[in-house]
């Protein structure tokens, strides 16, 4: 019988080792351990902590100890004893294997090199001492004494002591809990320490080397490492706490710079951006007001972009002017400004205390866009590392608005070219798709219209056999109001020549007329001529355009100045007319300012005086050919540099 | 664009340096002696020394202003004027509706004779 109680308690060590040994695998070595798990991870550790406590707080009940022999009762019945004690040994080694499992995950959090290595010791020292516990329990037939008082009393047990505390002081993921959840934790881990403290000097704590020795070296070591674990992790907790407010706010801030980062591909309209450059302002921060200053371009006064909690006390510190003190000196310093204790600093009545940080918005093309204000009702309320993280924040805002901005300015593009065809179909219909055929002049015309539509407008109207009436004119502006403008000049001009009305009259109607169609900023350079073949004598009246030059056969220039002043802008002008003779050979040349104002690279103009001397030299040339020729030199002149106005030219050689 | 002004007197002088190319910008110019006419200044000098380029459109807000100030019984004088925009006035022939001077004091001076008249 006696044999046969060994025998089973052999066979039962070793089925408890083995099942101890199937769950070592458990510990995971490339277990990635993610924050958010850490809180689950206590938790299961809180709970497994306490049901070890209270199972051998029943137990102590279940089965008093009375020296070796308080399991008397079933000792005395092996197979019983076997079943029950196993049972018992599983359930505890189970629950110690989780709590292992749960210190090594928290361990390993974090991990340097050594710190799988100095828990793969630990449990090979853990299992070298089990052996061995077995080993003298079954040798000498008693329970081995270090492991039913905790003292380690021989070489194994000492160096597993040792493995276990140099074990405990990884703890690092206390740094990552948020203010809230280390105090939750340093709770616990007292009640861990309060539980496994009273635990210990429990009579009942020994009883597991009465189940199982495997089990009983397994929970006494687990104890210590959980209690020693608790010990050191709530000194880790205590040494964090001063800095758990801080962290918390660092996270903040950096959640607020990734989602600012996300913000820049995704918020394109230019007010939404500015509303949420202000909101994770207000977060990183914890201010009282914000506001943002944006300047849309150079030397215009700042507008609020956006807000928040703008309280008509701060109003008075919103200065919207760029010299303004606080503006001025934020662009002069191209760097951040605090002010600690505004009412001692600033001297502004109706400012109580209160700290105020201003922050300017340089982008690397436009220089400083705006500035990012953030106030705070109490003195001294902004630190070195916050102006740090706004800083930061600053240049990633200038980044995203500088997107967006560029969005818009192509929206904006789009919808112009998108005018600006239809004005240049207007234009292309007014001008006269072909030169009218008369006997006595050859005639020659050229309308090079600019990218941007501009004014230019020419007329060439057939009265007669002999009389051709000429018109050249420049609309102020450019786009679909100068287009329109420019149609209603032509219906006009089209009417009125074909009325039996001198030239001064039908420039004094069509002023009056024009001046009723036009807004105050627009008007009409305009030259209307007749040339009279049978009579041989050009009539005209020039109201304020560029002067058309007739050239005498025999060299000399005359200029057609006379007339009077734009059209469109006053009513009732009184306007002048001339009558020239002209003779065969005369040349007309009529131009725009797009002519003389060609402009190369060196803002230098074409002029006056460069379109004289090509048509002087090319006085016996046909108009076509004068034309090409003008049109040659101001390629030349302007070399390469982009053509700024549209222009036109009509030349007319009397035959 | 940038307008800098002085009052002296009835007389606002406003200094203007820069280029008037049309659009927003020289728009101001428009507004701020709208600004000035509200003010019941309707006596304006335009010192244009520092403008070194006029358009059409810049041409087409200095006459806008000059409106301005007539309607209100005022008088726009121009002083300092660049030989870009001097040939401008020319050809336009706005030369005989604007009236120039060499110097801001003499158009000032121009005023004080005709408040005497």
């Amino acid at each position: 019988m006696l044999i046969s109680s060994i025998t089973l308690g052999i066979l039962k060590e070793i089925i408890v080792f083995l099942f101890l040994l199937s769950l070592v695998p458990l510990i995971k070595k490339n277990k990635y351990i993610t924050d958010s798990s850490i809180l689950v991870k206590l938790k299961i550790l809180f709970l497994c902590g306490l049901s070890l406590f209270l199972i051998f707080i029943f137990l102590g009940f279940m089965f008093p100890r009375g020296e070796s022999d308080y399991l008397k009762g079933i000792v005395d019945n092996p197979p019983l004893n076997f079943i029950l004690s196993g049972f018992v040994s599983l359930l505890i080694g189970a629950i110690c294997i989780v709590i292992i499992v749960m210190l090594y995950e928290l361990i390993i959090f974090h991990r340097k090199r050594v710190t799988i290595l100095n828990f793969k010791i630990l449990i090979f020292l853990s299992i070298v001492y089990i052996i061995w516990t077995n080993f003298k329990g079954f040798s000498s037939g008693q329970i081995p004494e270090d492991i039913l008082t905790g003292e380690p009393r021989n070489v194994f047990g000492i160096l597993a002591y040792i493995s276990i505390f140099l074990n405990s002081f990884k703890s690092s993921w206390v740094t990552f809990l948020n203010r809230k959840q280390k105090y939750t934790v340093l709770i616990c881990s007292v009640l861990v320490m309060v539980f496994l403290g009273i635990g210990l000097n429990f009579p009942t704590k020994n009883i597991a080397p009465y189940f199982s020795l495997s089990v009983g070296t397994l929970q006494i070591l687990t104890w210590y490492f959980f209690l020693l674990y608790a010990v050191l992790s709530f000194i880790n907790i205590l040494l964090h706490l001063p800095s758990a407010g801080i962290f918390d706010k660092k996270v903040k801030q950096l959640s607020s710079l990734h989602q600012l980062s996300s913000s820049v591909a995704s918020v394109l309209e230019i007010d939404k951006l500015l509303k949420e450059i202000v909101n994770h302002t207000y977060n990183i921060t914890n201010s009282d007001s914000i506001w943002l200053l944006i300047q849309k371009d150079k030397n215009s006064p700042f507008t609020i972009g956006a807000s928040k909690n703008l309280l008509p006390e701060d109003k008075i510190l919103v200065n919207l002017d760029p010299e303004g003190f606080l503006n001025r000196t934020i662009i002069g310093s191209k760097s951040s400004l605090i002010l600690n204790e505004l009412k001692k600093e600033l001297f502004i009545s109706g400012i109580s205390k209160g700290s105020l940080i201003g922050i300017p918005l340089i982008s690397s093309k436009l220089g400083t866009i705006g500035i990012l204000y953030a106030k705070k009702n109490n003195n001294y309320g902004y630190s070195e590392d916050e102006d740090y993280i706004l800083n930061a924040f600053a240049n990633h805002a200038v980044v995203a608005i500088e997107n967006a901005l560029y969005f818009q300015d192509s929206l904006d593009k789009k919808e112009l070219e998108k005018e600006l065809a239809v004005a240049k179909r207007i234009q292309e219909t007014l001008l006269p798709k072909k030169v009218p055929v008369l006997y006595a002049v050859e005639v020659a015309a050229l309308n090079l219209p600019c990218k941007e539509v501009g004014g230019d407008y020419y007329d060439l109207i057939k009265l007669s056999e002999e009389k051709l009436g000429v018109a050249i004119a420049d609309v102020s502006g450019k786009g679909i109001p100068a287009s329109l403008l420019m149609s209603n000049l032509q219906a006009c001009l089209r009417t009125l020549s074909k009325e039996n009305l001198t030239i001064k009259e039908i420039v004094t109607r069509i002023n009056n007329i024009i001046y009723e169609n036009t807004d105050e900023y627009q008007y009409i350079t305009f030259f209307y001529s007749e040339i009279d073949t049978k009579n041989n004598k050009i009539t005209f009246c020039n109201a304020g355009h560029n002067p058309p030059i007739l050239l005498r056969k025999g060299d000399s220039e005359i200029l057609l100045k006379e007339g009077g002043i734009v059209i469109g802008w006053m009513q009732n002008v009184t306007y002048k007319q001339r009558e020239i003779e002209i003779k065969s050979g005369d040349q007309i040349i009529f131009y725009t300012d797009g002519v003389t104002e060609a402009m190369n690279s060196e803002e230098e103009t074409f002029e006056e005086w460069r379109l004289r001397k090509i048509i002087k030299e090319n006085a016996k040339n046909p108009p076509k050919i004068i034309i090409d020729e003008i049109i040659k030199e101001i390629k030349v002149h302007i070399a390469g540099s982009y053509q700024i106005d549209d222009l036109t030219l009509i030349v007319i050689k009397v035959q | 664009m940038k307008i800098k002004e002085k009052i002296e007197g009835d007389v606002a002088i406003l200094e203007i340096s820069g280029k008037l190319m049309g659009g927003p910008e020289t728009q101001q110019l428009h507004d701020h002696i709208k600004g000035l006419i509200a003010d019941n200044l309707n006596k304006v000098v335009i010192n244009l020394s520092k403008v070194k380029w006029m358009n059409s459109s810049g041409l087409g807000v200095l006459m806008a202003s000059y409106t301005t100030i007539k309607n209100k019984g005022g008088g726009l004088k121009l002083a300092n004027v660049t030989d870009k925009v001097n040939s401008l006035l020319m050809i336009t022939q706005l030369m005989t509706i604007f009236k120039t001077y060499d110097t801001v004091d003499r158009a000032m001076a121009s005023f004080k004779k005709e408040s005497k008249k």
